[in-house]
């Protein structure tokens, strides 16, 4: 009996003295977060960007073996896309010799002068979508400055900043919320805003869209800089199903998002953009 | 067998190395098995003898490269696992005898019970407010392609034991 009770008690004692050192190893990270992270980070990325590229290379070589039905599809598709843009660039090329939109045209130009900072992927945290750039304090980079990629297609927002590096809350994180404009095909139309939420594993969905707003399937999403944090115009998305329901005061919708972050290592980081 | 540390310690870095770069290209719908919490747990769980300090180095070591790709706070990570290592050890504990007898089933369940405490434990810890679960396909990819990989593990795990435990002393015949 003794030996057991001293067995137990030997048991405890050893469970106090690791929460003790737990506790003193978590304080210590947490007092020195920011130093212990960029250290990592710093150390760790040359590996990390070669694993980012030989994962790149890899996923290529492999997916020129998966079967091609979904290919054929989408580029009938971004067949039909494409002959409707030429079609839209021509009447605006049209619109523009008039010089009917030629100010207007000019004024979206001067907002998208946008001052880019260029940014490698290092990691990628599918789990909670967010993503680690080699960028950080050093380089001009602070806290909720957007990402886009060359096309201008929104990938998410600095959410820490280190020395060198930064963390990037991608637009899909479930925590992400952002004001959206929906384009629609007719421009008379008054235009409809929504709100784009994170539902995380690198999906959105679209959200307090007036339940009175006409939204169609494949209606392009854009940032409305409601907000304050993304400037407006930058591509977010596309509607690929509505549900509305009589009962709830918003409709809502399951939106394709644009960004794809596998296929993508470089971001630019809008360094100049306020409210 | 001081040696065992700085080779665990590199492991744990190239695996977490290896899953915030390479591994995202190899997701389904968006989901990658967390080799961390899979190398965590087979260690834990396959271990031949008790090595408390080993085991101790283990749970911070896991911890802290889970938190420092995979969480905002760093702490949590180790906190949770922990947290988990107590658990894992008292289970083991109580169903000793039943272990040999269904052992794949027996890790199965164990694993996917850690694996989802593990999650619980760590938004609890960060985000307490937000705790809920979505139950839906992503949910069963995620457990396929983890419980799959934990079953690699393990695999791999014996294979290994199986080749260091060989006994290669000469003998005279």
């Amino acid at each position: 009996m003794d030996i057991y009770i001293r067995k137990q008690n030997f048991i405890l004692r050893r469970i106090v003295i690791s929460a003790m050192v737990l506790i003193l190893v978590i304080g210590f990270l947490n007092i020195f977060q920011s130093q212990v992270r960029n250290s990592f980070y710093t150390i760790s990325a040359p590996v990390s960007k070669s694993f980012w590229k030989s994962g790149n290379s890899a996923f290529s070589f492999l997916a020129s073996f998966l079967p091609s039905e979904n290919a054929k599809k989408e580029n009938v598709i971004l067949r039909q896309e494409n002959q409707n843009l030429l079609a839209q660039v021509a009447s605006l090329q049209d619109s523009l010799r008039q010089g009917y939109l030629a100010q207007g045209a000019l004024q979206v130009a001067k907002e998208n002068n946008f001052s880019l900072s260029l940014a490698h992927i290092i990691a990628l945290d599918l789990h909670s979508d967010f993503v680690l750039i080699d960028k950080g304090l050093e380089d001009g980079i602070y806290e909720n400055m957007p990402l886009i990629s060359n096309e201008k297609v929104l990938f998410g927002k600095v959410l820490q900043v280190y020395r060198n590096f930064s963390k990037v809350m991608l637009i899909s994180n479930s925590a992400s919320v952002l004001d959206v404009k929906i384009q629609s095909d007719e421009s008379q139309k008054t235009p409809v805003y929504g709100a784009i939420k994170g539902t995380g594993a690198g999906s959105l969905y679209l959200d307090l869209v007036s339940s009175d707003a006409e939204i169609n399937e494949g209606n392009v999403l854009i940032t409305s800089a409601l907000e304050g944090i993304f400037p407006r115009n930058l591509l977010v998305g596309q509607i690929i199903s509505k549900d509305k329901n009589d009962l709830r005061p918003f409709q809502t919708a399951q939106v394709q998002q644009f960004f794809d972050i596998k296929n993508t290592d470089t971001l630019f980081v809008i360094t100049n953009y306020k409210k | 067998m001081w040696f065992k540390y700085p080779i665990i310690l590199l492991l744990f870095l190239i695996t977490a190395l290896f899953q915030a770069g390479f591994l995202p290209y190899f997701s389904i719908m968006n989901v990658a098995p967390n080799l961390l919490f899979i190398l965590f747990f087979i260690a834990v769980f396959l271990k031949a003898e008790k090595d408390y300090y080993y085991e101790f180095f283990l749970v911070i070591t896991a911890g802290f490269f889970l938190d420092i790709f995979f969480n905002g706070r760093l702490g949590v990570s180790i906190l949770s696992l922990f947290i988990l290592y107590l658990a894992i050890q008292f289970t083991r504990h109580l169903l000793e005898e039943y272990q040999d007898e269904y052992f794949v089933g027996y890790y199965v369940l164990s694993f996917l019970v850690c694996f989802f405490a593990y999650g619980f434990l760590t938004q609890l810890l960060l985000n307490p407010l937000t705790i809920g679960m979505n139950v839906g396909i992503v949910t069963l990819v995620q457990i396929l392609y983890n419980v799959t990989v934990a079953l690699l593990g393990l695999y791999a795990y014996e294979q290994i034991a199986d080749f260091l435990h060989q006994d290669r002393q000469l003998k005279l015949l």
